[in-house]
């Protein structure tokens, strides 16, 4: 059913669970926790220059769509932060390097995340979510996945524009634009459109993903 | 006519243990993560122990266990920031974002010192740990010095099984 019929029928019954339009409340999108998504890091983190504790900004690549309503566009704005930063070391001691997304900002509300990692990865894996970063400069393993991600002489370094995945953190709602546009979304596309939405995220598949040795 | 066994019929608990791991881990409590330490076997500091702390100088500061060489143990814990260190001839440390439903993997080795050798912990991943869990085995219950890190018994493993 339509969410414009909903709210209309809303007024000789109550309206479905799903549906969160009401004449007093403006409409909210509900984002499940670990809602995989995408985005860019802004700023080029190193093993040799970042500390912990550092902040860098990141932007959201694709939007967040459930159930074919945008309810968090592309362009958003974020923040992420350095946990854990050790320069190389003599001796072909590599250098150490994690990270992690913190929030994307929409309007004044944050949206917190968790699960940052570099290069892609299987954003549904719940394994191995370490940014492993401290990796030797012979690692063998694919590097080509990992784009923007260098290493060089046992240094790593995030560069600016580089690619990661992460999840939202918890379950949210986030209040609709005016006009939010309904997209074709490649997920749910046999659903209904619904402004509150019931996607559900395999917490239970654990696989691995590309790493390296040395 | 065929019925299903009462522990056919049950699902499976969830396993974090990676393809190709010759060493069980499973997955953390609801609301709870996981480190897996790990030694590989190796001729360097063979008779010398690695041992994790967690904390310094702060009411959280825990000795977790000790691993000898060729030895892995599970530590389950809460979701946020921890600190983790080590010390002998120099300390290292690394500090880890716990997130609750996951598992991390932190490798030590021990690496040439001017007096001895000297322990180093640093972030690895499945891929690292599957090819060295061939020859770890899970620290002993005496070395289990803290309350979160799994004993055999939690795991299935038999004490004395190395």
């Amino acid at each position: 059913m339509p969410a414009m019929a909903a709210a209309q029928d809303a007024v000789a019954e109550p309206p479905p669970a799903e549906v969160a339009l009401s004449t007093d409340a403006a409409p909210t999108l509900a984002i499940p926790r670990l809602t995989p998504i995408v985005i860019e890091v802004l700023a080029t983190l190193s093993s040799e220059t970042s500390t912990s504790g550092d902040r860098f900004p990141l932007r959201l690549v694709e939007p967040i769509v459930v159930d074919g309503v945008t309810g968090v566009p592309a362009g958003t704005a974020g923040e992420g932060e350095v946990i854990h930063a050790k320069r190389k070391g003599g001796m072909g001691a590599a250098g150490e390097l994690i990270v992690t997304a913190r929030f994307l900002q929409v309007g004044d509300q944050q949206i917190p995340l968790r699960s940052m990692r570099v290069g892609g990865g299987d954003p549904t894996s719940r394994i191995d979510t370490v940014n492993n970063l401290a990796v030797a400069s012979t690692a063998t393993l694919p590097l080509v996945a990992l784009v923007g991600f260098f290493i060089e002489g046992g240094a790593l370094t995030i560069a600016e524009g580089a690619r990661a995945s992460a999840r939202i953190a918890q379950d949210i709602s986030v209040p609709l634009p005016a006009a939010a546009p309904a997209v074709e979304s490649t997920e749910h596309q046999d659903d209904p459109p619904a402004l509150t939405a019931a996607a559900e995220v395999d917490e239970q598949q654990g696989s691995i993903v590309e790493g390296e040795t040395e | 006519m065929l019925l299903a066994s009462p522990s056919v019929a049950q699902e499976a608990p969830a396993d974090h243990t990676p393809a190709g791991s010759e060493v069980t881990i499973p997955a953390p409590p609801t609301g709870m993560g996981q480190v897996v330490f790990y030694r590989t076997g190796s001729m360097m500091g063979m008779a010398m122990g690695c041992q994790v702390n967690e904390g310094e100088g702060t009411p959280d500061e825990a000795k977790l266990s000790s691993l000898g060489n060729g030895k892995y143990f599970i530590y389950q814990t809460t979701p946020g920031s921890h600190d983790f260190w080590v010390r002998n001839e120099r300390r290292d440390a690394l500090t880890l974002l716990v997130e609750d439903g996951e598992t991390q993997f932190v490798r030590c080795k021990i690496k040439m010192g001017l007096m001895s050798g000297r322990p180093d912990i640093r972030p690895s991943d499945t891929v690292e740990f599957v090819e060295g869990s061939g020859s770890v085995s899970l620290v002993d219950d005496d070395d289990m010095l803290n309350p979160g890190v799994l004993r055999a018994a939690q795991l299935g493993i038999a004490p004395d099984a190395d």
